[in-house]
């Protein structure tokens, strides 16, 4: 047998070939300003997540009543809003609350969809077309909808709405993964690899692992910012993350009805989340383009 | 397969799934904590109309109990929820129990299917264009902007700018257009265009990267090799194989697009369904919220299949399955 | 001979920027196509052939530069027409079919408006004329119930029927010069003598000039009256087909005769040579077929061969033309 006696070289050979094709996708998303300036936004947005908390002047839910509806001073260098709360720690609390929601969420999913996409895809059968009605019914009617009952039942805080988005998350990972497992299964490259007498493992490794993550990454990228996007809609419906609890949604939704009198409440919230949205969009686009050349628009 | 048959097919799906969503709605309502169709949250729902009128209310409670069953097994309570919700017989609401359903969707139903629609429309128009436009000068400035432009039209939620048009609008710029209410047809200007930016940008990417990429086909150097003009090449080869596809791109954003609807009419307060259902979550009033719901996901099923429809109709190497 | 020439062509050249790179793909090439003349041009992939067609009538895509000194066809000295005047040569004067008949039709586009549309792109004849004209071109080129099948799309035929097609749009405008770009190449053995045929058939019915690209040795020799071989952008040998299948002169046609046997295979046939052609990123200075060549001398790898008259309508760029024709093999 070949495999065994070249295991080693094979492996060797097989790390830095993954290595280098890393660093060309790292060359090509480089060479995309946009998806840099956006992943440079977007490594801010995390940073100010871990640290908000500690740096934050004032707790989410310290008000003061005499100075309510404030313009920005010294103190308050955001302004205050009608309750009297500081619109700078609302942010920098706002901003933790939401990447824990998002990423929680994403992750659940992500792992849900994973675990059901691949045994889906493995096992074939009868699993695979029941998990896949199952994955049409979500694709069928807006999951905005679902998360709404969801909220409504479970309730408005952070667990329920995790759980929610984790819900209707996981079939778009599901159908993700059950597709590439499906087109390398049958895929040349692993058919070639096992004709020349790769073990199952070695091939898995060697070629659906890293197909995989690659395309998980930009499910991931998109994942995430979409979920920033509901947990924030749900808001704008009055559904959203329960008060005192801060959020991008409730600041944006209720400065929305403030406007006229009070702008300043809507600069910051309402500029810092379209900038991280666009920030997400650029680098998942970067790294679609950068990791999947060939694919996708 | 008939179009027909294939039609028929599609509605018995929409018709499965719009039951299991019905069917799985209610009984999360029905297992929520203080479970929604018991008696005692009706109660508490309407405790304000107890302590005014206990006459009437008594009445409204009778007719809840006899509309859903609430004394039969789950599953009876189930079944006839949605058989009656499928005849659009949705009884009255919890918020307002002296009104049909039917009477409030009457008019926001419209409202809400207009916006949609009209944005798609305006989506359609604006975003053909330019992504032609983007495709011809590829690799210039002007590509550069429209596909930058169309990529924040993308990635920002409707809300978001629909808070930002409401500030630039309402603010910087007042008195150019209403940013607020319903009624007359400048109230419709920001709305719709919130609505529109988002697939504005979903079809000029789609009409960029479809038309190079059939720029590049065989085909097209056939027709060249014919002496047909270049601008009756791009226009009746390139952009004609473009359009085929641009359908299957506008279906999926039309579900995005009546979800956005929601947010857009709350922001402006526009009476249409999203109002409705953000109102109906908001007070509990559970009926009326799974009607809205109810209604905003036919309309996205119902676009769906129109829109494979007309795809199988402009390709003819689609055969409807 | 007469007549004076359909096409000619008097030291074409064409490059391509490609990034930071210029690639040489034509570097000199001159011919005459006589009306009603066959001419094969043959090469490996690569060697330029279609791009020596296909760049004098703006057909070839990307950042591309040509530079002849004289292009007449007819009475029009192509390099100076207008991006119009050169569409209304093409097609209507000069018609071309492609390599692949899959991909070469519009998809979404009845077979039979396809052809209409190029006999009403050159307002050769009023719509109800046109569409009475696809029909008989139907009928000439081989598809059976013409009337019916012009609403069919191209999905509804074969790869051979689709040829016919492409060549009815060819030949919609009656055009003096056929450029056929590796015709058969996609299609299947039998598929391939059919079209031939055809081509043959339209060809003398109408005496009709046809160049004829190929890399399959035997089409051309089966159908061409006469042979440019080209390596590298460059005309290596030209001479009518039975002095170039007796007296092979340059040592890369005599390989190419190898593949004679193969007539009709498909693929990669016409490489009994190892090696492969080059891709000049600097226009030529020494011969380029040097480096695969059993007869290469010291001179070879100095000095560019031109190409010079061995005998009548014989010509060969080899600086060991004699030695080669000499030498038994």
């Amino acid at each position: 047998m070949m495999v065994p006696a070249m295991g080693a070289a094979a492996a060797g050979r097989a790390a830095s070939a993954r290595t280098s094709a890393a660093r060309r996708a790292w060359a090509r998303y480089r060479a995309n300003p946009l998806a840099v300036v956006g992943l440079v936004w977007v490594l801010v947005f995390f940073l100010l997540g871990i640290i908000g908390p500690w740096v934050a002047p004032h707790g989410y839910a310290q008000t003061n009543y005499l100075m309510a509806n404030h313009p920005p001073t010294w103190a308050y260098p955001m302004g205050t809003d009608s309750l009297g709360h500081d619109m700078f720690s609302e942010i920098l609390f706002s901003i933790r609350f939401a990447l824990e929601i998002a990423i929680f969420a994403s992750l659940a999913a992500f792992a849900v969809g994973t675990v059901l996409g691949l045994w889906a895809g493995l096992q074939g059968g009868w699993v695979d077309a029941s998990l896949m009605r199952i994955v049409d019914f979500f694709f069928a009617f807006p999951a905005y909808f679902l998360d709404l009952i969801l909220v409504t039942k479970f309730g408005r805080g952070m667990g329920p709405i995790i759980f929610a988005l984790a819900v209707t998350g996981w079939a778009g990972y599901a159908r993700l993964i059950r597709g590439l497992v499906l087109g390398m299964r049958d895929g040349e490259m692993v058919e070639a690899a096992r004709a020349l007498g790769a073990s199952p493992l070695h091939v898995a490794a060697r070629y659906l692992f890293p197909n995989v993550v690659s395309n998980m990454l930009i499910a991931l990228a998109f994942g995430i910012p979409g979920d920033l996007t509901v947990q924030a809609a749900l808001s704008v419906v009055g559904m959203g993350l329960n008060p005192p609890l801060p959020s991008f949604g409730n600041m944006i939704a209720a400065a929305g009805g403030n406007i006229l009198g009070y702008p300043w409440l809507l600069y910051w919230p309402a500029g810092i989340f379209a900038v991280t949205l666009l920030s997400f969009l650029f680098v998942a686009d970067g790294l679609q383009e950068a990791l999947n050349p060939k694919g996708g628009y | 397969m008939g179009v027909f048959r294939y039609i028929l097919k599609r509605l018995v799906s929409i018709l499965g799934t719009i039951s299991a969503v019905l069917a799985l709605s209610f009984i999360l309502m029905h297992y929520a904590p203080g479970s929604f169709f018991s008696s005692a949250n009706l109660a508490s729902a309407m405790g304000t109309l107890r302590m005014e009128n206990a006459h009437l209310y008594a009445s409204y409670m009778q007719m809840f109990r006899d509309r859903y069953g609430l004394n039969l097994p789950l599953w009876r309570q189930v079944l006839e929820y949605v058989w009656h919700s499928l005849s659009f017989n949705f009884g009255n609401s919890f918020e307002n129990p002296s009104v049909p359903i039917m009477e409030q969707l009457r008019t926001a139903f419209p409202i809400s299917a207009g916006l949609a629609l009209g944005s798609i429309v305006l989506a359609l128009m604006v975003g053909f264009p330019l992504g032609v436009v983007a495709a011809l000068r590829r690799n210039t400035w002007v590509d550069s902007v429209l596909t930058t432009l169309s990529m924040a039209g993308q990635a920002l939620p409707s809300f978001v700018l629909a808070v930002i048009l409401v500030l630039v609008f309402g603010v910087w710029m007042p008195g150019l257009v209403p940013v607020n209410g319903w009624g007359t047809p400048a109230n419709v200007v920001l709305p719709i265009v919130c609505l529109a930016a988002g697939n504005v940008g979903v079809v000029t990417r789609y009409m960029r990267g479809s038309l190079i990429e059939s720029l590049r086909q065989d085909y097209i150097r056939t027709a060249e090799a014919k002496g047909v003009p270049y601008r009756s090449v791009v226009w009746r080869h390139a952009v004609r194989n473009s359009l085929t596809a641009l359908v299957t791109v506008i279906g999926p954003s039309f579900a995005f697009t009546v979800v956005s609807t929601v947010w857009v009419e709350n922001i402006f307060s526009i009476p249409g369904l999203g109002t409705l259902l953000s109102g109906a979550f908001v007070d509990d009033d559970i009926p009326l919220a799974i009607t809205s719901v109810f209604l905003l996901c036919l309309m996205v099923m119902g676009m769906n299949l129109l829109v494979d429809l007309s795809y199988a109709l402009m390709n003819p190497r689609v055969r409807l399955e | 001979m007469a007549d004076p020439p359909l096409l000619t062509i008097d030291a074409l050249h064409t490059y391509f920027r490609r990034g930071t790179e210029t690639i040489y793909a034509v570097n000199g090439v001159s011919f005459t196509v006589l009306p009603g003349e066959a001419v094969g041009v043959v090469g490996e992939s690569g060697s330029g052939k279609s791009v020596t067609m296909l760049s004098l009538l703006g057909l070839v895509r990307g950042r591309v530069t040509v530079r002849v000194a004289q292009a007449q066809f007819k009475s029009w000295d192509l390099t100076r027409l207008s991006r119009r005047q050169l569409e209304d040569v093409r097609g209507r004067d000069i018609g071309v079919v492609f390599q692949d008949p899959m991909t070469s039709l519009n998809p979404v586009m009845r077979v039979g408006d396809q052809v209409m549309e190029a006999m009403l792109a050159h307002q050769y004849a009023p719509p109800q004329a046109a569409f009475r004209r696809t029909l008989d071109l139907f009928r000439e080129v081989g598809i059976p119930d013409g009337a019916a099948r012009f609403r069919a799309y191209p999905h509804e035929f074969s790869g051979g029927m689709r040829q016919r097609i492409m060549l009815a749009v060819a030949i919609a405008c009656e055009p003096e010069l056929l450029i056929a770009d590796e015709p058969t190449t996609a299609l299947d053995v039998t598929v391939q003598m059919q079209i031939l045929s055809v081509l043959q058939a339209l060809r003398s019915r109408r005496r009709m000039s046809v160049v004829m690209i190929t890399h399959d040795f035997g089409v051309a020799t089966n159908f061409c009256d006469r042979i440019l071989v080209l390596y590298a952008g460059r005309v290596v040998e030209s001479a009518a087909v039975t002095d170039f299948l007796a007296r092979p002169a340059h040592p890369y046609t005599r390989g190419l005769k190898g593949s004679i046997l193969e007539i009709g295979s498909r693929g990669r046939s016409l490489t009994p040579i190892a090696g492969s052609p080059p891709t000049l990123t600097a226009p030529p200075t020494a011969c380029t077929f040097a480096p695969r060549c059993p007869f290469a001398v010291p001179q070879c790898a100095e000095e560019l061969p031109q190409l010079r008259t061995l005998s009548a309508g014989h010509q060969v760029a080899c600086h060991r033309a004699e030695e080669v024709l000499d030498h038994v093999g």
